[in-house]
């Protein structure tokens, strides 16, 4: 299952890479897209919870998509 | 409650900032955080008893930053310190007279314990007294050179640090053997592990005070805005720091003093001296309304201002910003200048060792190869490849910035020297932007202003402005009118002392019944210069015309010029009517004129232009002009400092002069030529020396190079290179 996080303070690379490597810290799937500026999580329920708080605690404002 | 200020590591732009910010703000017991991008600085207010310091990691770890507290040591390069350069010097010299001296003059005083002929062991070991504190003291080459050459990462350091190791462990060598044949003592090269450590140290000393002094610019801009503000507290005046002081807040700047940041003047007149930041040289006058930088100086008046701009959103910490990136970003020849560096330590290596075979195979002794390996070590030094190019863009970018010039990064100051064609957006960039009153045809030129100021007066656009504007110059006092209606892109019908008025375009006035023929021809005229003609008349007959136009700057004409005479295609990009742009085109002699381009065409334009010409240089006043400043190979942005886009532009003209866009390609072709002669220099230095230290010209009874002479001229030719960029700094542009 896939869903997307929409982090509207996603600004640059960096940011992105910021997100990437933690969602991956915490062995979680995700693409991250600066364009659209969401991240899209396969996995379940708990897996998007989990990363919905990752991002939160990275300093970004994370919204259902 | 605590306020304490602690160093953030890792952010790289204002999102990273913020971030900080947000984490720490969601902490409970912190009641303010202030994260600055450019000092790397974060103000916290917070509650002792609820966070700590491992708080404010923990979250900042997370969020993948550092924090440090402010009084961390500073991982700073280690210096070469005067002193130990002073005291190497002086062994070097003693070495360099007890072992040197006696070979060229036989009748020098040596005392009898270091008499290379009387007393051989003792001459060694006094040699070997005064050589080991040299090679303490330059240690730096010895631990960082075999380091990299044990990571498999060779650099200038490894040269020398081979180079000298070998030639001591055969002099060490040697001097054992000097107890059993006493001629060994010929053999002995301390003189030149100590003399080359001390040249290459020397090198060293003078390649670092150059390179300080090129980061003198930016210290120099740093230190522009004063530390403390007199901020005004409804009556009272109170002494604050800067850092303290809020957008709004309303500042005092006396005369002499400069101003803390960016503000807008509300009370007062003052003449501004901003060639700090701009260059320009003459005062500026600024008035209630105004806008003043942080940074420049209040020449002759005490004015009160109202902060606009605080922190990282200043012009001065934009600049800073600019000019850091500028210098730490590297110009893709550097990038090759690296690669080759990086095989270069390899090559040469494996020369050394293969000559010095070579010249064993060929019959000579152990000695003579040695000093052939140490001689090919010790020249080769590529310090003079690696510092061709970051010492001449240092200095480039730094000569722009005293001259209004911001150069972004490396590359495009390299780009810039290949532009083929320079394309201008024409309003606000080649003229002044602002319309002015140019011709006016009446009877009576004080009446017919008079009334077109009054009947304008309560209009707001840039034509009501010009004729008010030159209705205030003139001393024409105008009055406000009874009545007025303004119809948009018509013009305007107002009662001005009982008197009906009429001021706009010709069909406007002929519809209310205006006979305007009297002035057709002339207006004919003037709409084919490229002017906007607008007709007066009084109850109903006609009074006279005045035409407007934008007026071009005064250094446009120069700008062209100066272009031409540089073989670079000048285009008029504007999105004004065909008859006002081809009027500017003819006056600035253009090659090519677009006109009535929207803005969204306008990187469709350049890229045709690209296709025709070559690499293009887009000059626009901002953020309109955003799509083709991006899109050209190099967008530059003209501007008056605090407007500008500097953000989107590759170069930034603080002057506002499009004369600064030749002055930029000037600047670009200098800092080019200073880049190749530096590299040509450095290749042809090595590809002279190497094979003579191999000994190529021993070949043909020629001189061999001792490893001594090696280190002076490996030394001599960092020195040039340097010396040669920063010539770039006595350049006018």
């Amino acid at each position: 299952m896939e869903r997307k996080i929409y982090v509207p303070d996603m600004h640059c690379e960096n940011c992105v890479r910021r997100i990437d490597n933690a969602l991956k810290e915490i062995k979680i799937t995700a693409t991250v897209n600066l364009e659209t500026k969401t991240v899209t999580v396969s996995g379940c329920e708990h897996c998007y919870k989990k990363a919905f708080d990752e991002i939160y605690d990275l300093g970004f404002t994370p919204e259902n998509a | 409650m605590k306020t304490e200020t602690y160093k953030i590591t890792g952010m790289h732009c204002a999102a990273c900032s913020s971030a900080v910010a947000r984490v720490m703000s969601r902490l409970d017991g912190v009641s303010s955080c202030e994260v600055n991008l450019m000092t790397e600085k974060m103000t916290v207010s917070y509650n002792e008893k609820k966070v700590t310091l491992k708080d404010f990691t923990r979250v900042i770890e997370k969020a993948g930053f550092g924090i440090e507290t402010c009084d961390a040591p500073k991982t700073k390069e280690a210096r070469y310190d005067s002193r130990g350069l002073i005291i190497a010097g002086i062994l070097s010299i003693i070495l360099l007279y007890i072992s040197m001296g006696q070979m060229f003059f036989k009748n020098l005083p040596v005392p009898h314990f270091a008499n290379m002929n009387t007393n051989p062991l003792g001459f060694a070991l006094t040699q070997i007294i005064l050589c080991i504190p040299v090679m303490i003291i330059g240690r730096k080459f010895f631990t960082v050179g075999f380091a990299s050459l044990f990571k498999g990462n060779p650099n200038m350091d490894t040269l020398v640090a081979v180079g000298a190791t070998a030639s001591f462990i055969y002099s060490l060598y040697m001097t054992f053997s000097v107890t059993a044949n006493n001629h060994a003592v010929h053999n002995l090269y301390f003189e030149s592990v100590a003399v080359v450590i001390t040249l290459i140290m020397l090198g060293k000393y003078f390649e670092q005070g150059s390179k300080e002094k090129t980061k003198a610019a930016i210290s120099k801009l740093l230190s522009l805005a004063p530390d403390i503000a007199h901020l005004k507290n409804n009556d009272t005046v109170t002494d604050v720091p800067t850092s303290n002081v809020k957008v709004t807040d309303i500042l005092l700047v006396k005369a002499g003093e400069k101003f803390p940041l960016d503000a807008k003047i509300i009370d007062g007149e003052t003449n501004v001296d901003e060639s700090m930041l701009t260059g320009e040289s003459l005062p500026v006058a600024k008035a209630i309304g105004d806008t003043v930088t942080g940074g420049s100086l209040n020449i002759s008046g005490n004015v009160y201002v109202e902060v606009i701009r605080i922190g990282d959103d200043t012009t001065l910490a934009k600049i800073v910003r600019f000019v850091e990136d500028a210098q730490a970003k590297k110009a893709p020849i550097s990038k090759t200048a690296d690669k080759v560096a990086g095989v270069f330590v390899p090559v040469v290596m494996s020369i050394a060792i293969i000559s010095a075979i070579i010249w064993l195979m060929a019959g000579e002794d152990f000695s003579f190869a040695v000093k052939i390996f140490t001689s090919v070590l010790v020249i080769a030094c590529p310090c003079a490849l690696g510092l061709a190019t970051p010492t001449a863009v240092m200095v480039g970018t730094g000569l722009g910035a005293s001259n209004g010039i911001l150069i972004r990064n490396g590359e495009a100051l390299e780009t810039t020297h290949k532009i083929k064609a320079a394309v201008f957006d024409k309003t606000g960039t080649l003229t002044k932007g602002k319309p002015e009153i140019t011709d006016i045809y009446t009877e009576d030129e004080n009446k017919l202003i008079f009334l077109a100021a009054s009947a304008e007066s309560a209009a707001n656009h840039p034509l009501a402005h010009a004729v008010l504007k030159f209705a205030e110059d003139k001393a024409i006092n105008y009055v406000a009118p009874q009545s007025s209606e303004n119809i948009a892109g018509k013009g305007v019908i107002a009662t001005v002392d009982k008197t009906q008025v009429i001021v706009g375009k010709k069909g406007f006035l002929t519809d209310n019944g205006v006979d305007t023929s009297k002035f057709d021809k002339k207006a004919t005229e003037l709409e084919k210069a490229g002017k906007t003609v607008m007709y007066i008349s009084e109850n109903e007959s006609i009074l006279g015309i005045i035409a407007v136009s934008d007026r071009l700057k005064d250094d446009s004409a120069k700008a062209f010029a100066k272009l031409k005479e540089m073989n670079i295609k000048r285009i008029i990009l504007s999105g004004d009517n065909k008859i006002s742009a081809e009027y500017i085109g003819n006056l600035l002699d253009a090659d090519e004129v677009y006109s009535q381009v929207l803005p969204t065409e306008k990187a469709d334009v350049i890229n045709e232009i690209r296709e025709k010409y070559g690499e293009v240089l887009m000059v626009g006043d901002g953020i309109n002009d955003a799509p083709a400043l991006t899109t050209a190979d190099i967008g530059c942005a003209i501007g008056s400092g605090s407007d500008i886009a500097i953000e989107s532009a590759d170069i930034v003209l603080m002057k506002n002069s499009p004369l600064d866009v030749a002055r930029a390609i000037t600047l670009s072709r200098l800092t080019m030529r200073t880049i190749k002669q530096n590299l040509f220099w450095a290749f042809c230095y090595n590809v002279i020396c190497i094979p003579i230290a191999a000994g190529v010209l021993h070949i043909f009874s020629g001189p061999l190079l001792s490893p001594m002479i090696a280190g002076l001229a490996m030394s001599l030719s960092s020195v040039c290179v340097v010396t040669n960029a920063l010539r770039l700094r006595g350049k006018r542009l």
